[in-house]
């Protein structure tokens, strides 16, 4: 178990990006996935260029050299990709960082200082100021949140679930609903629409939502999933139908009745108590005279 | 007796125009679209608390079917106010009268027979806008009053028999039911009736388990609960549909004179020498 440190034996000036295990394992996938791409990219681009190239030598090389380039690139991609998975996750946060802490920066450097806060200063107070682009940024902002929680809670899930193994799902985009936000995301081998069901009130909570709705996005893909997360209810309103307006009013047509209808027992006092069941005679039965 | 004639006119009513061939106006979602839904081949099971705007949501579609030209009614209705208003308009209407239900049941178990011997005689399967009789709404409100309340064990079975024959067998022929309970647990309908209904709408349920026996069993594990739905706003419910997905839907709303309004319009138009009954 390793333990805090304030001053880490590391090189300071390393960030642990990806853990080195998890390296260890994609740099062993990337060397797989270059040796088979790459050879079978070799073999296909060789047979090809060798039969449609006036020089069959050259075409084979030329189609040899293509292949290894392309498994090569797949081999980088999986070996990058956790590193290119932080990146789409923190997309967001790092555009902001370039346009804010550079892009100002380059202003500073650019401009007067004054001119600089200006054309900082003056956007983010009319965004502050008005109602409507205040609403769509905090949107956006609960959009960006959102993904995040829903990243970890997914990961704690597979760290407590069993399918210790699982893969992270990809948490694609999310967008601002009438009622909050909705996310979509592709579920991994390790996790599954059954293991969330049953956990939207633990979600609710990861969201500081109100409720957590989720559900197949797609009818044909069963990994592709959604995640509507509830934080107001915009149903208040009474909704008016258009039916009354399909027929032009005419009052002469609704009946109306002359006086009240003759329906008597209206009130309680009106309504008798029923009779109550004759009891059952027991023994013998009269005789004729008796009777 | 008659307490109100409409007047003599030389003008001839038109109807609206709709169609039950046509998608019902329901209301609207969350998304502010609305909210159709296509009766024809369907039927649907409204749940929900009383005051969760049941009888709202089933107002809307009673409303669409009286408006089309081309769809007879039959409303039954325990408490008679809530389908009441639309009685001069249906070809039936059944009040607390479980006797007067069981024979409309049987009267439409009949016409089930004679429509099933007619698509086989034309080679057919289901009924099209074409052929030479209409489709029927058949509303019912508050199952429970007939299936579980009033009458003998005997008869309350006899209902829910001749009802879920009506379910079972009336789709393909245009005889669609859109039935209201308050929890539509195996005492109060059989389990065999309540599976039929492939569409469901629930307003606020008291429990978890009250939503998905209306919805069906899993919906409330993926977050789709009507026990989480605000009872302080009626008419607000989860509808299963179109493609087997829930959404949270909420009914039109209609007064009582738009009601009175709709349903007099369609009782001049389907019978425009009507003289109102008492």
């Amino acid at each position: 178990m390793s333990k805090f440190s304030l001053f880490p034996s590391s090189n300071p000036g390393q960030v642990t990006l990806v853990e080195a295990p998890a390296a260890a394992t994609y740099a062993r996938k990337a060397r797989i996935v270059f040796w088979v791409v790459g050879l079978s990219s070799a073999v296909i681009g060789a047979l090809s260029l060798a039969y449609t190239m006036p020089w069959p030598i050259v075409g084979m090389v030329l189609g040899t050299a293509a292949g290894f380039v392309v498994g090569f690139v797949c081999a980088v991609v999986v070996r990058i990709w956790p590193v290119l998975r932080a990146v789409w996750h923190w997309l967001a946060e790092i555009c902001l960082f370039l346009v804010v802490v550079v892009g100002g920066t380059a202003l500073v450097h650019t401009v007067p200082f004054v001119v600089a806060l200006a054309v900082f200063g003056v956007p983010v107070a009319v965004v502050a100021a008005l109602p409507a682009s205040r609403r769509f940024v905090l949107t956006v902002f609960w959009c960006t949140v959102d993904r995040h929680r829903l990243r970890s809670f997914c990961a704690r899930l597979l760290r407590s679930s069993s399918a210790k193994g699982g893969t992270l799902p990809l948490i694609l985009i999310a967008r601002p609903t009438p009622s909050g936000e909705r996310v979509w995301m592709w579920l991994r081998p390790g996790l599954t629409l059954a293991d969330l069901e049953g956990r939207t009130g633990a979600l609710a909570e990861e969201f500081g939502a109100h409720q957590v709705r989720i559900g197949r996005a797609s009818r044909t893909r069963a990994a592709y999933v959604y995640v509507d997360v509830v934080r107001r209810d915009p149903l208040r309103a009474t909704v008016l139908s258009h039916l009354p307006d399909l027929v032009a009013f005419d009052a002469s047509i609704v009946p109306t009745s002359p006086g009240m209808p003759p329906i008597g027992g209206l009130s309680l006092h009106e309504v008798p108590e029923p009779l109550p069941p004759a009891p059952r005679r027991g023994g013998r039965r009269p005789s004729d005279e008796e009777a | 007796m008659s307490i109100a004639t409409l007047p003599a006119t030389s003008t001839v009513p038109v109807g609206p125009g709709l169609s039950i061939f046509e998608p019902a106006f329901l209301g609207a979602d969350e998304s502010g679209r609305r909210v159709d839904l296509s009766l024809m081949w369907r039927n649907l099971l409204i749940g929900g608390t009383p005051g969760s705007g049941k009888s709202v949501a089933l107002s809307n579609l009673v409303a669409h079917a009286a408006l089309s030209y081309d769809c007879g009614l039959v409303l039954i209705d325990g408490k008679q106010v809530e389908l009441g208003l639309w009685a001069d308009c249906a070809d039936v209407f059944v009040g607390p009268d479980q006797g007067h239900a069981i024979r409309t049941l049987q009267r439409l178990q009949t016409l089930t027979d004679n429509r099933y011997t007619y698509l086989r005689a034309v080679d057919r399967r289901k009924i099209t806008p074409a052929d030479p009789f209409d489709p029927i709404l058949i509303a019912i409100d508050e199952i429970a009053y007939f299936s579980a309340t009033v009458g003998d064990k005997k008869s309350q079975d006899l209902f829910s028999a001749l009802l879920r024959d009506l379910v079972a067998r009336g789709r393909a022929i245009g005889l669609i039911v859109v039935a209201a309970t308050q929890r539509p647990s195996s005492d109060i309908i059989p389990t065999s009736l309540r599976d039929l209904f492939a569409w469901r709408l629930a307003g606020y349920c008291s429990t978890e388990s009250s939503s998905d026996i209306v919805l069906g069993r899993g919906w409330a594990q993926r977050g789709f609960n009507a026990e989480q739905l605000d009872p302080d706003n009626p008419g607000t419910g989860y509808l299963v549909a179109e493609s087997g997905t829930a959404r949270l839907v909420k009914s039109a709303y209609l007064s009582d004179e738009d009601i009175r309004h709709l349903a007099s319009w369609a009782a001049y138009t389907r019978r425009p020498h009507l003289t109102l009954p008492a």
